[in-house]
């Protein structure tokens, strides 16, 4: 079977782990606590692809475009001409309800599949390669219908491989271990799974990332600490013997 | 210059381009090891350079250094100590602070972000020192670290000196250095 397709993320460490990349395609859930770094690996996943040739989207649910592009700004490998050269875009979610007349708080199944052909459209339009959605948790919080919430998660999974689109769908976790999704059905249909967790060492925090599953190729399962900068995201393997605490 | 001084250029001149060594000096011998080192690598070799300092904060050692008139305009300091002392941490570009000597994967992160900030072609790592990692951290993942942090230069062909101070390093922690560097000097007086 010939190899797939890698979509390169650009962060160093993680390619590597993941043989390459991650194949063209797949939406992979990048799943994690509030402060783990989910945001800054998207922007940098994006900008990355932007700047050679691959169009991005970054549907923002949780954040203003202002203050996601001021967060954007603050990264030595962003540049504000890959959004005037409409090789990147930010799309706040909140905007994309209020034009589709979406304006109650909780949505039903019908409100999200018009949203997600919104999205779609988008997707179409912009001839977009690479997208993230930040977050698929709080889109499926205002579903009314939890029982729906695997029917979107797949039908948006399924429509934006369709498309080409690497996608990576954010996960805010509120920190039970063995779990990867908020409403446990985003990882069952997602093609993907990334934990980013933090580890205590002797009272320290460190930011960690794990690649839990991967269709399409062979990857590293071991966990990577992470060291967020300004330059972006830099990997290196957990130490065998930091958690044991011996 | 000291009999220690002549002896350390000496071994300076025997080594080669890439190698990396386990320097053993006295306590007493600490700061003539540290300005030579660093007047070798960044004035005679004209290298760029990371120095992960651990024993004292980079603010003590940058200070000490300009006033031997070492020049360090090419050399990134990883202070592994200021912040967990609660000292000032110095707001350069030249400094990034660790939070603690104990977070060791970020200590390699961080040499990683200095080597992307040298200038120069040629590149120097000094760690300064072991016997200070081994003050927080535990033997097993010390011993861990500096295999992999050793190996990781080596891939990079990274010219570098594993500073011990003193005699009270554990025995296997020097087998571990005299294992994984290239060269061993050991300078201490004899007893």
């Amino acid at each position: 079977m010939p190899a797939r397709k890698r979509c390169v993320t650009g962060i160093e460490g993680l390619d590597a782990a993941l043989n390459g990349g991650i194949p063209e395609g797949n939406v992979v859930l990048l799943s994690g606590a509030c402060g783990t770094g989910k945001t800054t690996l998207g922007i940098e996943y994006l900008t990355y692809g932007a700047a050679r040739g691959e169009n991005g989207v970054y549907f923002s649910v949780t954040e203003p475009y202002e203050k996601l592009l001021e967060n954007m700004r603050a990264f030595s490998f962003f540049t504000e001409n890959l959004i005037e050269e409409n090789k990147l875009f930010i799309i706040d979610v909140s905007l994309l309800y209020n034009r589709l007349g979406l304006l109650g708080e909780d949505r039903t199944i019908e409100d999200i599949d018009t949203l997600l052909w919104a999205l779609i459209d988008t997707v179409r339009a912009l001839h977009i390669k690479r997208a993230v959605i930040d977050s698929i948790t709080a889109i499926c919080s205002r579903l009314a219908q939890p029982s729906k919430i695997r029917e979107l998660v797949f039908n948006l999974s399924r429509m934006f491989t369709h498309f080409g689109v690497t996608t990576l769908l954010i996960s805010e976790l509120a920190g039970s271990a063995g779990r990867y999704s908020t409403y446990d059905v985003e990882e069952a249909v997602s093609d993907g799974i990334i934990l980013q967790e933090d580890v205590e060492r002797m009272g320290n925090m460190m930011r960690t990332i794990q690649i839990i599953k991967m269709r399409g190729t062979a990857h590293s399962r071991a966990k990577y600490v992470m060291d967020l900068s300004t330059e972006g995201a830099l990997m290196v393997p957990l130490l065998k013997w930091g958690l044991s605490g011996e | 210059m000291s009999e220690f001084e002549n002896k350390l250029i000496d071994q300076f001149n025997m080594m080669p381009d890439y190698s990396i060594t386990a320097l053993f000096v006295d306590t007493d011998q600490y700061f003539p090891a540290i300005t030579n080192t660093l007047f070798y690598t960044t004035e005679q070799r004209e290298m760029g350079g990371g120095y992960v300092t651990i024993t004292r904060p980079a603010r003590a050692i940058m200070n000490k250094l300009l006033a031997q008139k070492i020049r360090i305009a090419d050399t990134y300091f990883i202070d592994c100590i200021s912040y967990m002392v609660g000292g000032a941490s110095m707001a350069s570009k030249q400094v990034v602070n660790l939070e603690s000597p104990t977070m060791l994967e970020t200590v390699l992160l961080k040499v990683d972000w200095a080597f992307r900030q040298i200038a120069a072609p040629q590149k120097f790592l000094f760690l300064d020192s072991v016997n200070a990692l081994g003050i927080y951290n535990r033997d097993k993942i010390l011993k861990e670290f500096l295999h992999v942090f050793i190996n990781r230069l080596r891939a990079r062909d990274i010219f570098s000196i594993m500073l011990v101070v003193g005699r009270g390093l554990p025995r296997d922690l020097e087998e571990i250095l005299q294992m994984t560097c290239d060269e061993t000097v050991d300078l201490r007086k004899k007893v």
